[in-house]
């Protein structure tokens, strides 16, 4: 029986998995737009990041390719700031150099799960807060975007 | 005094006082209050404010974009994904708002959080119909749904309209906005306050620093006055003056008394001054003048013309006081101005010597300044001297025999005596060298120079000659203490000289004789066999005092009383009576100082059994003179052992 049940949770996994297409993240870099599914963000070396912060109870563990490894595949000569965008339009800007000291990553799982829109997923920007406390303050906190839709760097 | 007393008084005057103390505790006051009401917006931090405005400003355009998208499906053009993804998104929002700590602030104002929740509930309540609707465009319910939706969002307008104008946040604001009033008031009045303070600081220091220069009896410039002169101009004279006995004043008439006698004292200093010259008044009886000489008066004429002119005497209920003072003059006659200090410094120490020598006025001058010149050499060289360095300056001793009456040959001892040569050919009395050691702290080296030179060239006399006689040694007053015991048997006794053959002499002058302690001294070195005598017996203020107090063996009597006898026959008597008095107390042997010719020789030996040392015997010779003279006496004479 539990064979059984196993099979059909299977099944019903693959079917959901081909009607809900996987979400996607657009980087645009020089007028181009490349775009990443979470299986190919999650085929790129992945880092982990148990922390706190505002925005939920204790401490959850993220996962997900390091920002700086995304930057360093997608740079090009004259690239100078990186700009977040998330769903909601929401955008901020940062210096290229600035980000590079952040230790982000684009955390595609939280506690090993994905994140669904309604818990801010699909990716959220996740800074090491508990390991690096001089991060942990408002000018830090916005660069946090969560519902991350794409990067583009100028 | 001056205008200044009443600006002093209202200075630190009571009320002064008490407007400062108010201005303070009236700014301390206002600083509590203000912080007391601020704190109720303490919590209130412009970063939460701008949070909480950023969220919600976040929730209106989510569900203004949710609106649009459910719109679209509605009228059958939209596309389902967006929808649920901008309903996500909104979800997401509310699920911020309520549960993030971010958002605690936006919860906490107003009753946003129960807004905020029933917000949520209902929206959670729409979904199920969502999704019909995304599954057949035309439900029967599409109605029921939008008016849902339409009242939430109603409901969040007026949630934006509540936090950013409603009647609450308008208070939070005008809080902000008094809270604001208040530290600029208090801004304000700290700039006053210490605005005041500091005009206050100002003058208090412009007065402390006037009046820390002036003497506060007199008005004169006091001793901080002094110490800012630097110059003595060409033929001025600075004259150190204290008012005579001026403790005793002190002690005699009340504070009022006194202060009236020192006035009437400054008012004869100040009558003798010329605008040129200055007049300081630096302790309560002294003063400094520095006074220019009018071309045809000399010093002596201007200290004189002082000296009387200062001196008057003060009416007391039933009898006069004299009133006057001691002077002391410093003056040079260098073509250039001079040292100040210096020479105030000379105007003291003539002082001193006025108050030493019970005189009115001393007048330190070229000559005076050149014994003191004279004087610190002498004592750099002693210095030098005792260190064993290298110096012109040299110590020896000398020894004078004593002979007994009966035989003018037979030499019963010898007193040790100083001499000073500097450069082999100037002498420097003994006496100058003693002083000078003494006042510079060089008393024990000396005395233990003296000690050591002594029992260095004298224990062969003992050693090799026979000789059983005494030697005789000054002490100079630094060593009449404790520690001359361990000095005697150190330099004395452990060079080889047998204590039986030592006399300690001890000068009536040696300063203020403490016989307890004296005669204890005494005891301890007569145990070892070790002899006393009183020296220049006569010649000091108690004589007979110390002849009866002090267990001493000998007495020397003083040449002061054999000068003369042969000449006067009262001054014999005198001598006789003295030597007769001397053998009549506990003493054991009595010497005769300054026996200097055959006549005053014959008229002592009718006196009695006495020791007699002068020239007539034999002058002060060398060691090696001594040496000789006493081994060519060797023979024939009892005080030689066989």
């Amino acid at each position: 029986m539990p064979l059984l049940r196993f099979a059909v949770f299977l099944i019903i996994s693959l079917i959901g998995s081909v009607a809900n297409a996987e979400p996607t993240l657009s980087i645009v870099v020089g007028g181009e737009t490349i775009t990443l599914s979470r299986s190919e963000l999650e085929s790129l070396p992945q880092q982990r990041i148990a922390t706190t912060s505002p925005y939920f109870e204790g401490t959850q563990e993220f996962s997900g390719p390091s920002l700086q490894a995304l930057i360093d595949t997608y740079r090009q000569p004259g690239n100078e700031s990186i700009l977040f965008r998330a769903l909601n339009n929401y955008s901020v800007e940062t210096p290229l150099q600035d980000a590079s000291a952040l230790n982000a990553i684009i955390a595609t799982r939280r506690d090993s799960g994905v994140m669904s829109v309604r818990s801010r997923g699909p990716f959220w920007v996740m800074l090491p807060l508990a390991q690096q406390p001089d991060l942990d303050n408002p000018d830090h906190h916005r660069l946090m975007i969560w519902q991350l839709s794409s990067i583009e760097l100028k | 005094m001056t205008a200044d007393t009443s600006l002093s008084r209202r200075l630190f005057s009571r009320t002064t006082t008490a407007v400062i103390v108010v201005v303070i505790v009236g700014l301390i006051g206002a600083s509590a209050y203000t912080l007391m009401l601020d704190r109720k917006l303490q919590s209130v931090s412009l970063g939460s404010l701008r949070m909480a405005s950023w969220g919600l400003a976040q929730l209106a355009n989510e569900s203004y974009e949710f609106d649009k998208a459910l719109a679209l499906i509605v009228r059958n053009v939209g596309e389902v994904d967006e929808m649920t993804l901008r309903y996500d998104v909104l979800w997401s929002r509310y699920d911020y708002l309520l549960y993030s700590n971010e958002a605690r602030f936006t919860r906490n104002q107003l009753d946003n959080g129960l807004k905020l929740e029933k917000l949520f509930d209902e929206f959670k309540n729409i979904e199920s119909d969502l999704l019909l609707l995304a599954s057949d465009p035309k439900p029967a319910h599409t109605a029921q749904l939008l008016s849902q939706w339409q009242l939430q969002r109603e409901a969040i307008r007026q949630l934006m309209v509540s936090n950013f104008v409603g009647n609450e946040t308008n208070n939070l604001m005008r809080g902000f906005q008094q809270s604001r009033d208040r530290l600029a008031n208090l801004r304000f009045a700290t700039l006053g306050s210490i605005l005041f303070l500091l005009v206050y600081l100002l003058f208090a220091l412009h007065h402390f620093r006037k009046w820390n220069r002036i003497n506060s009896l007199s008005g004169l410039p006091n001793e901080h006055y002094l110490h800012e002169l630097r110059e003595l101009p060409f033929n001025c004279v600075v004259i150190a003056c204290e008012i005579r006995n001026y403790q005793a004043l002190v002690s005699d008439f009340d504070k009022y008394q006194v202060e009236d006698i020192i006035g009437t004292f400054v008012g004869r200093l100040k009558g003798l001054i010329s605008e040129r010259d200055t007049l300081m008044h630096i302790a309560p009886g002294e003063f400094v003048l520095m006074l220019r000489l009018p071309k045809d008066q000399s010093v002596l004429d201007c200290i004189q013309a002082v000296q009387q002119k200062t001196a008057f005497e003060w009416q007391l209920a039933e009898s006069t006081l004299e009133v006057s003072a001691l002077f002391g003059v410093a003056y040079s006659l260098a073509s250039q101005a001079q040292d100040f200090t210096q020479y105030h410094r000379y105007a003291t120490r003539a002082l001193a010597q006025s108050k030493a020598a019970k005189v009115p006025y001393t007048v330190f001058d070229d000559a005076a300044l050149k014994l003191l010149m004279l004087e610190q050499k002498l004592y750099q060289q002693l210095s030098l001297f005792f260190r064993g360095e290298m110096t012109p300056l040299k110590l020896s001793m000398v020894y004078q025999p004593i002979v007994a009456i009966g035989n003018a040959t037979r030499i019963n001892g010898a007193e040790a005596l100083l001499r000073c040569t500097s450069d082999d050919k100037t002498v420097i009395s003994p006496r100058h060298v003693v002083d000078v050691c003494e006042h510079n702290g060089l008393g024990v080296q000396l005395g233990r120079w003296v000690f050591n030179e002594v029992s260095r060239q004298c224990c062969n006399l003992y050693l090799n000659l026979g000789f059983s006689g005494t030697v005789s040694i000054n002490l100079n007053p630094a060593m009449l203490r404790p520690e001359l015991v361990q000095d005697v048997e150190k330099y004395l006794l452990g060079q080889g000289l047998p204590a039986s053959s030592i006399c300690l002499e001890i000068t009536e002058d040696s300063a203020a004789l403490n016989f307890h302690t004296m005669n204890n001294l005494i005891a301890q070195l007569k145990m070892s066999g070790i002899q006393f005598a009183l020296d220049d017996f006569g010649t000091g203020h108690s004589s007979l005092t110390y002849i009866r107090e002090l267990a001493v063996d000998r007495i020397k009597i003083d040449r002061a009383f054999v000068e003369g006898i042969e000449k006067d026959e009262d001054k014999a008597r005198f001598l006789a009576s003295i030597i007769a008095m001397a053998q009549q107390a506990y003493v054991t042997t009595t010497v005769v100082e300054g026996v200097e010719n055959e006549c005053q020789w014959q008229l002592v030996q009718g006196m009695g059994q006495v020791l007699v040392q002068g020239y007539y015997a034999y002058r002060p010779l060398s060691i090696l003179q001594l040496m000789d003279l006493l081994a060519a006496q060797r023979e024939n004479t009892t005080n030689f052992k066989k």
